[in-house]
C-alpha cells in the first residue's frame, strides 16, 4: 500500500520537489548516521588511527622522544630488528603465552559457566568469586602470587613439599618461569570469559533441552549438539579477545619478572617497552609495534574466516 | 568523494567542539586558582608554583612531602607541588620523556645518579652551577663524592645530591643468634659472608642474598671495583668488566646459588618479603630501604658495611639522586633553586635521610644533634653503617654512548644466564662485554 502511494507521489511530483525529496533522503541516509557516529569517529580518531599514523611515521625515524632532531633512516629500524635475538625470543615467548593461556582460559571457563549455571543455590556467589581476579589489582595480586611463588618459603612449594615434591623455583627458572605467567594469566582471564560465556549460555532456549531429554539425549550429549554449536557466536568473540589480550600481557611480566631471567618471559609488548622507555629507542619500537599490529591483524582475519563458515548465528 | 567531505567536515567540528569545551574547562579552573590565591591574605603577589617530580612512594613518600611542607611554610614567594611518579629510576626516566614529548615538563626533578650523563646530554637543564655561581654559594659543608655524583663530563655541576645510599649489609640478629654467630659481628670480608651464609642457611631458611637486580649494574660495580677492578676502562673506549675482577665477582654469586645454595634465586621484592619474614639471613641491599625493612620486620635489624676481599680498598658505588633545575621561565627557574636549596639544605637533607634511609649529604647535618646526631648516634645507629664507607664511595657508572641503557641490560641479562646456570661466570661476562662494546664504538 504504502510503496505504491509513494511511488505515485514521486511520479506526479515536478522535477524540483524531486530533487528535494532526494536531497532530504541523502541528508537522512547520510549526514544523520555520521553525525550520529562522530563522537564515536572522533575518539577513534584520536586515539587509534592518529597514533597508529603516527607510529608508523616513527618507525622510520630514529628518535629518542625528546631531542629536536629527529632523522629518517628508512627500513633500518626493521632490519635491526629482525637481526636482534631478544626480538625472536620474544616473538617465540608471545606465542608460547597466548597458546599456554588461550584453550587453557577457555576451557575451563566454559566448563565452570556450565557447573555455575546448573548450581541452583549460591550461583551468584560463585560468580563474584570467579569474577574476582579480572577486577583485582594486577600490580597488587602479582605481589601475592609473587609471595606464593618463593622457592623456598612460598606456600605454593610448601604444599608441594608436603606430598614429598620439591617444586620449581617458579619465576627465576628460565624453564618454568613462561609457565608461572601463565598460570597467572590463565587464573586472570578465567572470570571474563566466564562471564561471557554465562550470558551465552542464557541465550539458549530452554526448550531446546527439554525436547532434547524428551529424545534421550545425555547430559554430555546435549552440551555437545545443542549447547557447543550455539555458543559458537559467543566462542568465536572471546577466542579473538582471549588472543589480544594474550598478546600484550604486560603487567605481570613487568612486575614480577621484568622480562627475566635472561629474556625467558620478555613478549612483544614488554619489549616494545624496553625499547621506548629503558633504551630511548623510538623508532625501533616503532617498528616493533607495527610488526605486533600486523601479526594480530593477520591472527584476527584467519580467525574469522577460518570459523566464520561453522559459526551459527542465531 | 563527497561522502568523504562531509565526514571530514563532521570531524572537524566535533573536534573544534571538543576545543571548545576544554577551554572553558581550562578557564574556570584558571580563574578558580586566582580567586583561591587572592582570598586569604592582603599579599598582592601570587607564590611561584612550581612542581617537584620524584620517585618515592609510601614511608618514603610521607618524608617527601614533609620536606615540601617545611619549604612551603618557611617562605610564601614559591609553592611546591609534589607529584610522584612510580617505576624508581626507570620510571621518572619514562615520564620525564613523556613530559617532554608533551612539553609539559616539571621545574624540579629527580634523577639516578646512573643517568647523570643522559639528563645532561637530553634534558633541557639549567645547569645549578649558574646559581651557585651567582651566589658564590660555599658548597664545602657537602660530602665532596657526593657533590662529584651530580658533575656532567665538562665538570659543571648540573644536579646536587637529594639523597644517597651506598649498598649496606642487613642482616637479623635473632636468626645470627639462632646459627651460632655473633650479632654484633657480622662478617667483614667476601670468605667470612660466604661462611655465615653456610650456617645460617637450614630448612626453609637461607642464608644471603644480593640484590643483583638494582638496574645500573649497582651491585655487580660494587663488587667488581671492590674485587680491584673497573666497569668502564680509562679510555672511555670499552668496557672492563670482563677482567678477572669482574668474572670472580660473577663467580661468587654462581657459587652462593649453585655451590653452596645459601643464596635463592629470586628478585628483590621476593628478597625483601622473605627477609622481613625471617627466612632470609643477610640480605645486601641499597641503605635506601632500612627504613622499609625495619618497619616490616619483627626482628632487630642489624647492618654492616660492604664486605671486602682482603687486599683491595671497598669501593661502593653511590646510589641515589640528584635533583635537577629544567629550564622554564627565569622566575621559575629561580624558584626551583630555591626549593632545591632548600632540599640540599642540612635541615632538608635531614628530613630526607631520616625519612627514608639515604644519606645525608651534608656533613653538619650528620653531626649536628638537633639534626642527624643524636639520631644516628643513639636512636637509629643501623642507619649510621653507610656513613662509615662514605670515603669508599665512587661514581656510579655511566656507560660511555647513547646506548648506556641499553648495556645495563645486556649485563643484568648475562648475570642471569650465568646466575641459571645457562653459561658459565666468564662466558656471561665475555659475552656481556663483546655485546657491550658493540654498543660503545
Amino acid at each position: 500500500m504504502n510503496t505504491v502511494s509513494t511511488h505515485v507521489q514521486v511520479n506526479v511530483k515536478t522535477q524540483r520537489a524531486k530533487r528535494t525529496a532526494v536531497n532530504t533522503n541523502r541528508l537522512r541516509k547520510w549526514v544523520w548516521p555520521y553525525a550520529m557516529l562522530s563522537p564515536a569517529l572522533v575518539l577513534y580518531g584520536t586515539f587509534f588511527i592518529f597514533p597508529f599514523l603516527f607510529a608508523l611515521f616513527l618507525s622510520f625515524m630514529q628518535w629518542n622522544l625528546i631531542s629536536p632532531d629527529m632523522e629518517y633512516v628508512g627500513l633500518e629500524n626493521y632490519r635491526n630488528l629482525f637481526a636482534d635475538d631478544v626480538f625472536w625470543v620474544s616473538f617465540k615467548n608471545t606465542f608460547v603465552y597466548a597458546l599456554g593461556t588461550v584453550p587453557a582460559s577457555m576451557m575451563i571457563a566454559l566448563g565452570l559457566a556450565v557447573l555455575v549455571e546448573s548450581v541452583g543455590r549460591a550461583r551468584e556467589i560463585y560468580r563474584f568469586l570467579l569474577f574476582i581476579p579480572v577486577v583485582a589489582s594486577l600490580a597488587v595480586t602479582s605481589l601475592v602470587w609473587m609471595l606464593l611463588m618463593n622457592p623456598h618459603s612460598g606456600l605454593f612449594n610448601k604444599y608441594l613439599s608436603v606430598f614429598g615434591i620439591e617444586g620449581p623455583n617458579w619465576l627465576n627458572d628460565p624453564n618454568w618461569a613462561m609457565w608461572s605467567l601463565i598460570i597467572i594469566g590463565v587464573w586472570k582471564a578465567i572470570g571474563y570469559n566466564l562471564v561471557l560465556y554465562i550470558a551465552g549460555l542464557k541465550g539458549i532456549d530452554n526448550q531446546l533441552y527439554e525436547a532434547a531429554e524428551i529424545d534421550g539425549a545425555g547430559k554430555w550429549k546435549q552440551f555437545f549438539t545443542i549447547t557447543m554449536p550455539l555458543l559458537a557466536p559467543v566462542n568465536l568473540f572471546v577466542l579473538i579477545v582471549s588472543i589480544i589480550n594474550s598478546f600484550q600481557v604486560f603487567t605481570t611480566i613487568h612486575i614480577m619478572t621484568q622480562g627475566g631471567p635472561n629474556n625467558a618471559t620478555n613478549v612483544l609488548v614488554y619489549q616494545v617497552w624496553q625499547e621506548a622507555f629503558q633504551f630511548f629507542d623510538i623508532g625501533k619500537a616503532s617498528a616493533l609495534s607495527m610488526v605486533l599490529f600486523a601479526l594480530l591483524l593477520i591472527i584476527t582475519i584467519v580467525q574469522i574466516r577460518m570459523t566464520e563458515s561453522k559459526v551459527h548465528y542465531q | 568523494m563527497k561522502r568523504m567531505l562531509l565526514l571530514v567536515l563532521i570531524i572537524v567540528l566535533s573536534f573544534s567542539s571538543l576545543a571548545a569545551c576544554s577551554n572553558s574547562a581550562s578557564e574556570t579552573s584558571a580563574k578558580k586558582e586566582s580567586t583561591n590565591a587572592a582570598s586569604p591574605e592582603t599579599s598582592t603577589k601570587k607564590p611561584v608554583e612550581i612542581q617537584f617530580l620524584h620517585i618515592h612512594g609510601g614511608s618514603q613518600g610521607e618524608a617527601v612531602k614533609r620536606l615540601v611542607e617545611e619549604f612551603n611554610k618557611k617562605q610564601d614567594a614559591v609553592h611546591v607541588t609534589p607529584v610522584y611518579v612510580e617505576g624508581s629510576y626507570e620510571g621518572i626516566l619514562e615520564k620525564l620523556q613523556a613530559l617532554a614529548a608533551t612539553k609539559q615538563l616539571p621545574e624540579v626533578t629527580q634523577a639516578g645518579f646512573s643517568y647523570t650523563n643522559y639528563m645532561v646530554a637530553n634534558m633541557p637543564l639549567v645547569p645549578v652551577q649558574k646559581f651557585i655561581d651567582e651566589e658564590k654559594m660555599d658548597l664545602s659543608d657537602f660530602f665532596p663524592k657526593m657533590l662529584e655524583l651530580g658533575k656532567g663530563m665538562d665538570g659543571k655541576i648540573y644536579g646536587l645530591p637529594y639523597a644517597v645510599s651506598t649498598p649496606v649489609v642487613y642482616y637479623n640478629k635473632q636468626m645470627f643468634k639462632e646459627a651460632g654467630l655473633d650479632p654484633e659481628n657480622p662478617p667483614k670480608t667476601f670468605d667470612e659472608l660466604r661462611e655465615a651464609a653456610k650456617k645460617l642457611t637450614k630448612g626453609d631458611r637461607m642464608g644471603v642474598y644480593f640484590n643483583y637486580g638494582i638496574t645500573g649494574n649497582w651491585m655487580f660495580q660494587a663488587m667488581t671495583e671492590t674485587l680491584g677492578g673497573h666497569m668502564v676502562a680509562n679510555d672511555q673506549k670499552s668496557v672492563a668488566f670482563d677482567q678477572e675482577p669482574g668474572i670472580k665477582a660473577l663467580q661468587y654469586w654462581v657459587d652462593l646459588v649453585n655451590t653452596d645454595k645459601t643464596m635463592p634465586l629470586i628478585d628483590d621484592k621476593q628478597a625483601t618479603q622473605s627477609f622481613t619474614s625471617g627466612k632470609l639471613g643477610i640480605y645486601v641491599n641499597t641503605t635506601a630501604s632500612l627504613r622499609g625493612l625495619q618497619k616490616d620486620s619483627k626482628f632487630d635489624i642489624g647492618t654492616a658495611a660492604f664486605p671486602v676481599d682482603g687486599v683491595h680498598p671497598r669501593m661502593v658505588p653511590a646510589g641515589g639522586n640528584n635533583v635537577f633545575v629544567i629550564k622554564s621561565t627565569p622566575e621559575k627557574e629561580k624558584a626551583a633553586w630555591e626549593f632545591i636549596k632548600f632540599a640540599t639544605s642540612p635541615e632538608g637533607t635531614a628530613i630526607t635521610a631520616e625519612g627514608m634511609g639515604y644519606m645525608a649529604s651534608r656533613k653538619s647535618a650528620v653531626e649536628r644533634d638537633d639534626l642527624l646526631g643524636k639520631y644516628l648516634k643513639q636512636e637509629n645507629p643501623a642507619a649510621y653503617t653507610t656513613y662509615r664507607q662514605v670515603d669508599d664511595m665512587v661514581q656510579w657508572n655511566n656507560f660511555p654512548g647513547k646506548g648506556g641503557t641499553r648495556i645495563f641490560k645486556i649485563v643484568q641479562d648475562n648475570i642471569q644466564a650465568a646466575l641459571t646456570k645457562q653459561k658459565t661466570a666468564e662466558q656471561a661476562v665475555k659475552d656481556a662485554a663483546a655485546e657491550a662494546n658493540q654498543l660503545i664504538k
